[in-house]
C-alpha cells in the first residue's frame, strides 16, 4: 500500500450526523468541478437506506425554511425522487400556536403574516440524512467517505389522530409550554404526528412506564386543554393570613389582573378575521404509532467554535433545548456560515483554513447562537415560573405578543430562521 | 530559497536617486515575522482581512478586461491582452509579507508567471519561507519557484516587449512612497507594464474621518491592528491624485478602468465593535450602492465622476487602470 499523502483533503468533516452530512453535502458543491476533496470521518456506520415504513420516523425535524434553502443548495432536492418522497412525506406547516398551561394565554403565528408559504417543514430525521448520503454524498468525486447525563429528558414518540381532525389544523405545529418543558405535536404526514414530550426526568420514567392507553389519557389530559384561567396573584394561604384591607387589596389586584388576561386572550379570538389569531384545538391523540424512546437534554455552548484549523459545528459546538426544533435549524446555520466562508477564500485565493476567516465564523455564529438559545433559553425559564404574579405577567405578555402584528411577525421571523 | 534575481547587474544608485524611503523600507523590516496570524486569537492583519476583498475586485476587472475565464482557479487560465500576445506575468510591487502573491498562487497562477519587487531584504527571506510552508512555491523545483527581486523598482532590468507583465499590482504600497518621489517611482513601474495590461492601485484616501481617525488614529493607537508610525496621514492620496499621478505619466496612455471603496462591513460602527471588544477585525467588502463609492471608466469625464463619488472620502480604496494598446 503507497504511504498515504500528506494533504489529502482541504476541508475534513468529523462526525456524520445530519450537520456533518450537510456541510460535507454543501462542500462537495462548492469543490465540484474543482479537484479539492472533502473527506467525512465518522467511526459509526454510514446511514441506513431511506426504508419509508407507514408511519413516520421517530425522530423529525421543524426546518425552517432557510434550512431548507442551505438543504437544497447541499443539493438535498426540493422534491426528491423517491424513495425520498419529500412532498408526501413531511408537512410544511402554515401556522404555529403556543399556548400556556396556567393561563389563558395563547400565541398563534402564521406564515401570511411573514409573506411566506410556510414556517417550516416537518421531515423525518432519516428521509433527510439518508438523502444527502444516498443522491450526494456518495455520488460526488469531491467527496471521501471515511466511514468506520442529563438536565432534562425528552420523550418522543408518534400517535395518530383521528381522521376526523380537520384540516385547517393539520398545519399547524402545536406547543404547549410547561414548567418542566414545552409539549409539542408536529404533523408530519397524514394522520401521524410526532410528540417531543419535554419533562423531568422522573416523569419521563412515569410516562414511559404507562401502558399506551393510560399513556395516550396522559397526552390528551396533557394537550388538550386550552388556555387556562391564571392562578391568583397571591395564594390564598398567603392572602387568608394578611390583615383585612391589604387582604382585599390583593384581592382585588389578582382580578383587575385576571380579568386583563382573560379579557385579551378573548380579545384576540374575537379578531374580525377569526383564522387569523384564533386558538385552535390541538387533535386528540386517537393511537400510539411508535414506540416511546426518550434522550437527554443538554443545553450547552462551546466558548470558541475554533481552534488552530478546526471548526466546531452544530451539536459539537452547541446544543440547545428542544424548543422550536431550534437544534438542526442552528447546525445547517453554521452549515451555510463554513461554506460561505469557504467557497469566499476559495473565489479569493485566501487559506481554506485561514485563522482570520475562522475567527470570523466563531464571532458570527456565537453572536446568532448566544441570541437564539438565549432566547429560547428565557422563553423556556419563563414558562418554568409557576407563582401567581410571574403567571399572570407571562399571560399578559403573551396575549399582548398575539395581538401585536409587529412583534408577533418578528419573532415568527426568527422561528423561521430569518 | 526563492530564484534570486535580487542584485542588480547595474551598480546600486545612492540612496538619495532612489524613490525609497530608507525609514519606510526598516520599519517594515521589522514587521518581517508579523505579517500572519498563527490563530484565530492571533492579533488580526487588516492587510488580510482585506485580501478577499481586493481579489475580488482583481478578479472582476480581470474577467471584464476578458484576461480571466470564469470559474475556479482562473489565474491558472491567465492570458495576456489580445493586442500584445505572449507569456502572461504578474508584477507584484511592495510585496510586504506575501499577501497578494499567495492568493495569486492559491488562484492558479503558476509560479513562474509571478515576480515579485521587495526593497526589504527581511521581507524577501521570511516570503520565501513561508511560501514553502503553505506549499505554494518550491524553490529547488524551478516549475515552481517564484521571481523575487530585493530592491527599488527602478532597480528591475526592463525585460523585452514580449516579456513585459499583463498584470501589475501595488497594493497598500503607494502611501509609503515620497509624495517627492512618486513620478519618478510609477514611471519606470509603467514600463514594465505591457500594453493592454492592466495596473491595480489601493491605498488610502486622505481625509478626516476614514483616513486620519480610521487608517491612523483608531488602526494604530486605539485598535493596535496597525504598528504605531504605519503610516504617515500626510502621505495618503486623494483618489483624484492618484488619476492624476498614473494618468498624468506620460508616455504611457493610462486610463481609469475602474475605482471602487472597501469598506468595513458593518460600517465604521461594526468596525469599532469588531476590532474594539475582539481585538480582531471584521469582513470588508466592496462598495457599490449607486455609484457613490464606485466609479466606472470608459473614456471622458472620470475626473469629474471620481470627484462626485469620493467627496465623502473612500477610506480604503482600488483602482484598476489600463495601458493604452498601442505602446
Amino acid at each position: 500500500m503507497p504511504p498515504p499523502a500528506p494533504f489529502t483533503h482541504s476541508v475534513l468533516v468529523v462526525g456524520s450526523g445530519t450537520v456533518g452530512l450537510a456541510l460535507a453535502a454543501r462542500l462537495s458543491r462548492i469543490f465540484a468541478g474543482s479537484p479539492l476533496k472533502v473527506g467525512l470521518i465518522d467511526p459509526a456506520p454510514a446511514p441506513k437506506p431511506y426504508a419509508p415504513s407507514p408511519t413516520p420516523d421517530l425522530r423529525t425535524y421543524a426546518l425552517s425554511p432557510s434550512s431548507l434553502s442551505t438543504l437544497s443548495a447541499a443539493g438535498l432536492p426540493s422534491a426528491c425522487l423517491p424513495p425520498f418522497d419529500l412532498p408526501s412525506r413531511s408537512t410544511a406547516y402554515a401556522g404555529m400556536q403556543v399556548w400556556d398551561s396556567g393561563s389563558p394565554a395563547f400565541v398563534k403565528f402564521q406564515a401570511e403574516d411573514i409573506g411566506l408559504p410556510s414556517l417550516g417543514t416537518i421531515v423525518e430525521d432519516s428521509l433527510v440524512t439518508s438523502a444527502l448520503y444516498e443522491t450526494v454524498l456518495k455520488t460526488s468525486p469531491n467527496v471521501d467517505l471515511l466511514h468506520g447525563q442529563p438536565m432534562s429528558a425528552a420523550l418522543i414518540t408518534t400517535i395518530k389522530v383521528p381522521a376526523s381532525f380537520p384540516e385547517r389544523g393539520r398545519k399547524v405545529a402545536f406547543q404547549r409550554m410547561f414548567p418542566a418543558g414545552p409539549l409539542a405535536l408536529l404533523p408530519v404526514f397524514g394522520d401521524y404526528y410526532s410528540v417531543v414530550w419535554s419533562t423531568t426526568p422522573k416523569h419521563f420514567d412515569e410516562l414511559r412506564a404507562l401502558d399506551p392507553a393510560a399513556f395516550l389519557d396522559a397526552l390528551n389530559a396533557a394537550i388538550s386543554p386550552g388556555p387556562a384561567l391564571p392562578p391568583d396573584l397571591v395564594p390564598p394561604h398567603v392572602s387568608a393570613s394578611l390583615p383585612g384591607p391589604l387582604r382585599g387589596l390583593s384581592v382585588g389586584a389578582s382580578e383587575l389582573l385576571k380579568m386583563a388576561a382573560s379579557g385579551l386572550s378573548l380579545a384576540a379570538m374575537n379578531e374580525l378575521d377569526p383564522s387569523a389569531g384564533s386558538f385552535l384545538s390541538p387533535p386528540a391523540a386517537a393511537e400510539l404509532a411508535g414506540p416511546r424512546v426518550g434522550f437527554d437534554l443538554k443545553v450547552q455552548n462551546a466558548s470558541s467554535y475554533v481552534s488552530g484549523r478546526v471548526a466546531l459545528v452544530g451539536d459539537a459546538a452547541h446544543s440547545v433545548h428542544p424548543m422550536a426544533g431550534q437544534g438542526l435549524n442552528l447546525g445547517l446555520g453554521d452549515v451555510e456560515c463554513v461554506s460561505r466562508l469557504v467557497e469566499e477564500a476559495l473565489a479569493t485565493g485566501m487559506d481554506l483554513g485561514d485563522p482570520y476567516l475562522l475567527a470570523r465564523y466563531d464571532a458570527e455564529r456565537q453572536k446568532h447562537v448566544r441570541l437564539v438559545a438565549g432566547g429560547i433559553h428565557a422563553l423556556h425559564g419563563a414558562f418554568g415560573v409557576e407563582a401567581g404574579a410571574g403567571v399572570l405577567f407571562r399571560s399578559l405578555g403573551m396575549s399582548a405578543v398575539n395581538l401585536v402584528g409587529p412583534v408577533k411577525r418578528r419573532i415568527a421571523r426568527v422561528a423561521a430562521g430569518l | 530559497m526563492l530564484r534570486p534575481l535580487s542584485t542588480p547587474s547595474s551598480p546600486p544608485r545612492t540612496p538619495s536617486a532612489s524613490t525609497l524611503s530608507a525609514t519606510e523600507v526598516s520599519k517594515f523590516s521589522a514587521l518581517s515575522t508579523q505579517w500572519f496570524a498563527d490563530s484565530a486569537s492571533s492579533p488580526s492583519n487588516p492587510l488580510v482581512e482585506m485580501s478577499p476583498c481586493r481579489m475580488q475586485f482583481v478578479l472582476n476587472t480581470l474577467r471584464s478586461e476578458e484576461l480571466v475565464p470564469p470559474g475556479h482557479f482562473p489565474l491558472a487560465s491567465l492570458t495576456a491582452p489580445r493586442s500584445s500576445p505572449g507569456p502572461a506575468r504578474v508584477l507584484d510591487v511592495g510585496c510586504g509579507g506575501g499577501v497578494f502573491l499567495e492568493a495569486a498562487l492559491r488562484l492558479g497562477l503558476p509560479p513562474p508567471s509571478l515576480t515579485a519587487i521587495e526593497p526589504a531584504a527581511a521581507l524577501c527571506e521570511t516570503l520565501a519561507a513561508r511560501l514553502e510552508r503553505c506549499g505554494l512555491a518550491d524553490s529547488s523545483d524551478p516549475e515552481r519557484s517564484i521571481e523575487v527581486h530585493n530592491g527599488p523598482i527602478e532597480s528591475y532590468p526592463l525585460p523585452p516587449p514580449s516579456s513585459l507583465f499583463s498584470v501589475i499590482s501595488l497594493l497598500e504600497v503607494i502611501e509609503h512612497v515620497p509624495p517627492s518621489s512618486r513620478a519618478d517611482f510609477i514611471r519606470p513601474l509603467l514600463s514594465l507594464l505591457r500594453p493592454g495590461g492592466v495596473l491595480f492601485v489601493s491605498t488610502i484616501d486622505r481625509t478626516f474621518v476614514n483616513g486620519y481617525l480610521r487608517a491612523v488614529f483608531g488602526a494604530e493607537h486605539i485598535a493596535r491592528v496597525t504598528p504605531v508610525g504605519t503610516h504617515d496621514y500626510d502621505w495618503f492620496l486623494r483618489p483624484v491624485e492618484l488619476l492624476d499621478l498614473v494618468e498624468g505619466a506620460e508616455g504611457h496612455g493610462m486610463e481609469l478602468v475602474e475605482g471602487c471603496a472597501m469598506l468595513p462591513k458593518n460600517g465604521l460602527l461594526g468596525e469599532i465593535e469588531t476590532y474594539g471588544l475582539k481585538g480582531r477585525g471584521g469582513e470588508w467588502v466592496l462598495g457599490g450602492e449607486e455609484g457613490k463609492t464606485r466609479v466606472m471608466g470608459g473614456g471622458g469625464g472620470e475626473r469629474s465622476k471620481l470627484e462626485d463619488a469620493t467627496r465623502g472620502g473612500w477610506g480604503n480604496y482600488i483602482c484598476a487602470f489600463r495601458k493604452s494598446q498601442v505602446s
